[in-house]
């Protein structure tokens, strides 16, 4: 009976001591608009289906997250949300390992419609009422354009280009596609959608901007050898869009990101490497970039953003074991504040 | 710390209480290799073999207090036991470790019970009896096989069920000559092409099929003292990696396994020597284009000896050698774990036993030491009461995979091992009345691990392994069994709960639990027969996962309820016996998910039959 007696007394205690469940829920509340803020793409830990869309209101400072499934009765976006495009009337986010692109409408982020069977789609732009989105397809076929009606999503046509087919932009009438397997820029004439030109330009070509003066910036990440060891050649490529004429290569010395933002006045490049962030002055000819930002609560950047005021974002993917955490800087580096958003933020475009 | 304080008072008082009783401890006896007699917590746990089962990780789940990480249904199925990783639980196969050296990891889905003779477990932190890996738990697999009483027989089984899950197998005990000789055979598969709802639309599972062959050949041989036996078994798993939810893909993997052991026992007056020698081929080849060969050879053997007849002592050294070779490694190349470790068991009093354990390894420039002391205490013991208590501290280690050292890039060849202390407490109390009888079992533990191997982004985008993670975990685990009858029936009810906090000591989320480690679990089974007729009846629970260590709720995975129910009936003709049964699993179709967003079946059903002679 005594050890009856201890033995009860021992569970008790020791369940008592134990149970300390710290079941933490953050509130989860949907903006009263999209009108002015940034929307954060949080990538997800590739194959758990947890991307997310996350909202910074620029006025009231508030950050709201898991908004999709929020305005869309509990759905989810899917597994690896590489980027969000936003156009008039629609933001369109591009669902990497879903193979899909989730058109919503920008007023309250509702689905509008969804574009399947797509084949590892990476990036977005658009030009009249058309889109245009770039795909990997996989690791071993070439990368392709899919060009789709923006209003309905019917797929109208696939543009084959290089391995890797990674970031698009538009200038004038042509779409230009970085390869990032390859190392090459296609070059599509809209009229035609054909491929008119190919451009080499470096290892790991990824995102571009359109600078001051109307040029393309290219950034290309930087090579790897055969050990695997960074090669450090990450340089950007300044393209005349109507010469096509390379005006400008600047080597940054390291392996960088193949992400990039650029300040609103068009003269500033950002790009980062681990948990820091350097900065290239268009007017800083012949030289490479300078270190601006070293983050030591970071564990590492992942996409980077900039809003109107030249203020920098850039996401802490904390090695995908949490939630990632966003960093916010002035445009001289100071830090402003960092917040909580997804797993993964990956990049940030202005509404 | 108040924790710990209530295990100790709880202790003393129990051990004044224990004062009153007079009870023997059993003589000791040196046969094999007994390691159970060494064992930190006093027993390991037997797990039965069912007929039924198709997987290891179905049989240890029904015994309670493991979580497996199922990557879909008959997919990819990792082990956490008492809320660590894959890798913190060791796997010994006749003593030889059998994680994948790459990963450090088994694929608890590709080793089918069909092939198996014995499964035990021991929950905590063994490394000085088991080697590297066993921080969370160590599995022993087939350690002690005896066919030296087998008698000749046959056992043919065969399956079908829905979303094409077949499963036949054939297993023969015989003997050639002097030799005894058992052989198992099978083949199994599932197309697993179930519907799944996802965003408010229904999904037919694509790409998740598996195809799983295996053989098994034992020979045992038997001369006077000595003993010689040869166990080979070979697996093939052919399988379609499940994508997540609303997503497509056609990744596949193939794997093959061979794994053969050669053991010898000698056998005298007041000792045995027993060694094993191992050769594990593992091949992975991952989208017909990634090619992993591991080959490992093994070496262990051991001394039991008596010393003084009170004293059972074990001493013993170990050897693993590892040759890879893989895209992601630079060369191919050749990794050497070595070990010698030592074991005393002495009573100190009459009803009161301690366990001494202790290992010295060595691998690269590394040297782990791993001691552990374990007590026993027979509170009570008459000819239906047995009382007992056990308590113990014990370390455990676990050397880098690897994967972890040489992988291109990122590997990190300065990695040091994980290492934990692990203290626990236990009560097991058996007894019966009549018709009735009954065990039960209560265990507290905590745990403190550091060092825990963690990929991290570097500075130039590339991920590396580093020593960052400290982790402190404490739970309590309760298992109980009852057998009674009622008129002419007769049930079997055994039940487990068990409740893990695993937490974060490092960075930002400190206190927070790890991701996929559930704060309570539970099973309940029961097992009712009627002369032919029998009905078993498996429920399980398992709490909400968090998948990211911030415990963001919205991230987590909600707890789920599992009922499985199957009856069979037996027909004897002469000395055959025939089994035919249904089952029906997931019987209250519920919709849950193990890992996040990876769709699992509803309810589902079997037809086995099953052949013996």
């Amino acid at each position: 009976m005594k050890t009856t007696i201890q033995y009860t007394n021992l569970l008790i205690l020791t369940v008592a001591i134990l149970w300390s469940c710290n079941e933490k829920e953050t509130e989860l509340l949907i903006p009263d608009d999209f009108e002015n803020g940034i929307l954060i793409s949080n990538e997800g830990s590739f194959g758990s289906g947890d991307a997310s869309l996350s909202y910074y209101d620029l006025e009231s400072q508030k950050v709201y997250n898991n908004v999709f499934s929020l305005v869309n009765d509990g759905k989810e976006i899917g597994d690896v949300m590489q980027s969000i495009y936003v156009n008039q009337d629609h933001a369109f986010l591009v669902v990497n390992n879903s193979n899909k692109v989730e058109a919503l409408n920008l007023a309250d982020m509702t689905i509008d419609f969804t574009i399947d069977n797509l084949k590892l789609p990476r990036y977005m732009t658009s030009s009249g009422d058309k889109g245009y989105v770039s795909e990997w397809v996989s690791f071993s076929d070439v990368g392709r354009v899919t060009v789709f009606d923006l209003q309905t999503g019917e797929i109208q046509k696939t543009i084959d280009t290089d391995y890797g087919a990674e970031g698009v932009l538009i200038s004038g009438n042509k779409l230009f596609v970085s390869n990032n397997f390859s190392t090459t820029l296609s070059v599509i004439d809209l009229n035609t959608e054909t491929i008119t030109k190919t451009i080499e330009v470096g290892s790991s070509p990824g995102e571009m901007k359109i600078d001051a003066d109307g040029d393309i910036w290219l950034v290309c990440g930087g090579g790897l050898d055969e050990q695997y060891n960074p090669v450090g050649d990450g340089k950007f490529i300044e393209i005349d869009p109507s010469s096509l004429e390379v005006l400008t290569v600047v080597d940054l010395g390291m392996n960088v990101s193949t992400k990039i933002a650029i300040d609103p006045t068009g003269e500033i490049l950002y790009y980062y490497a681990g948990a820091s962030v350097y900065k290239y002055g268009m007017d800083m000819t012949g030289t490479s970039g300078t270190s601006l930002i070293s983050e030591d609560d970071a564990t590492g950047f992942y996409g980077m953003g900039v809003d109107g005021a030249g203020n920098i974002y850039v996401g802490d993917s904390k090695g995908f074991v949490e939630s990632g955490e966003v960093f916010v800087y002035g445009s001289d580096g100071t830090f402003m504040e960092k917040f909580s958003v997804g797993r993964g933020p990956n990049g940030f475009v202005l509404n | 710390m108040r924790y710990l304080f209530t295990v100790v008072l709880g202790f003393i008082s129990l051990f004044v209480s224990a004062q009153e009783d007079t009870v023997y401890l059993s003589e000791v006896a040196v046969d094999g290799d007994p390691i159970h007699a060494f064992v930190v917590g006093g027993t390991l746990q037997k797990v039965d073999l069912s007929e039924h089962e198709v997987n290891l990780s179905d049989a240890l789940s029904r015994s309670g207090g493991i979580y497996f990480k199922s990557y879909g249904n008959l997919q990819l199925s990792t082990i956490s036991m008492r809320g660590t990783s894959a890798s913190q639980t060791n796997v010994l196969w006749h003593g030889i470790p059998v994680n994948y050296p790459t990963l450090g990891q088994l694929d608890f889905s590709q080793w089918s019970v069909w092939l198996l003779s014995s499964i035990e477990l021991q929950p905590g932190s063994g490394g000085a009896l088991f080697g590297s890996g066993s921080i969370g738990g160590t599995v022993l697999l087939d350690s002690d096989i005896d066919l030296k009483n087998q008698k000749p027989g046959f056992t043919l089984r065969g399956d079908v069920g829905s979303y094409g899950y077949s499963f036949l197998g054939a297993k023969a005990n015989y003997s050639i000559g002097k030799v005894a000789s058992q052989t198992r055979i099978y083949r199994t598969g599932i197309k697993n092409n179930f519907s799944y709802i996802y965003n408010g639309v229904e999904h037919k599972q694509e790409n998740a099929a598996v195809a799983d062959m295996g053989l098994r050949q034992t020979l045992q041989w038997e001369l006077k003292s000595h003993q010689l036996s040869l166990d080979g078994i070979f697996t093939t798993n052919d399988r379609e990696i499940q994508p997540v939810k609303g997503s497509s893909s056609e990744n596949q993997l193939e794997t093959g396994n061979i794994r053969v052991a050669l053991s010898h026992r000698y056998e005298h007056a007041t000792g045995s020597l027993n060694t094993s020698l191992g050769f594990i081929s593992n091949r992975t080849l991952y989208n017909k284009e990634q090619e992993t060969i591991v080959h490992q050879y093994s070496m262990v053997s051991t001394y039991v000896f008596d010393l003084g007849s009170r004293i059972l002592g074990r001493v013993g050294i170990n050897g693993n050698v590892f040759r890879a070779q893989s895209d992601s490694f630079n060369e191919n190349l050749t990794d050497v774990r070595t070990g010698l470790f030592a074991s005393f068991s002495a009573p100190i009093t009459h009803f009161w036993k301690v366990t001494i354990n202790a290992r010295q390894s060595i691998f690269r420039n590394q040297f782990p030491f791993n001691p552990s002391i374990n007590q026993q205490i027979n509170l009570f013991s008459d000819t239906k009461n047995r009382l007992k208590l056990t308590q113990s501290i014990s370390t455990g280690f676990r050397i880098p995979t690897l994967n972890d050292l040489y992988w291109n890039p990122g590997g990190n060849p300065d990695l040091e091992p994980e290492r934990s202390m692990n203290t626990e407490a236990g009560l097991r109390w058996e007894s019966g009345i009549d018709d009735m009888e009954w065990g039960v079992s209560l265990n507290v533990f905590k745990m403190w691990a550091k060092d825990y191997i963690l990929w991290r982004p570097g500075g130039d985008g590339i991920w590396s392994p580093e020593n960052i993670r400290e982790v402190h975990s404490g739970g309590v685990e309760y298992k109980g069994r009852i057998t009674f009858r009622t008129g002419s029936f007769t049930h079997k009810i055994a039940g487990s709960y068990s409740l893990t906090r695993s937490l974060n000591q490092t960075g930002t989320n400190s206190g927070n639990q790890l991701p996929y480690v559930p704060i309570h679990q539970g099973t309940l089974n029961i097992i009712s027969t009627l002369s032919d007729w029998s009905l078993d009846l498996n429920t399980s629970y398992t709490d909400r996962r968090y998948t990211t260590l911030d415990n963001a709720l919205v991230q987590s995975v909600d707890g789920f309820f599992l009922m499985n129910m199957g009856i069979e009936k037996q027909f004897t003709m002469e000395s055959w016996t025939l089994g035919l049964g249904v089952r029906a699993n997931n019987l209250l179709d519920n919709d849950y998910e193990n890992l996040i967003n990876l769709a699992m079946p509803g309810r589902n059903y079997q037809i086995n039959m099953l052949i013996k002679r």
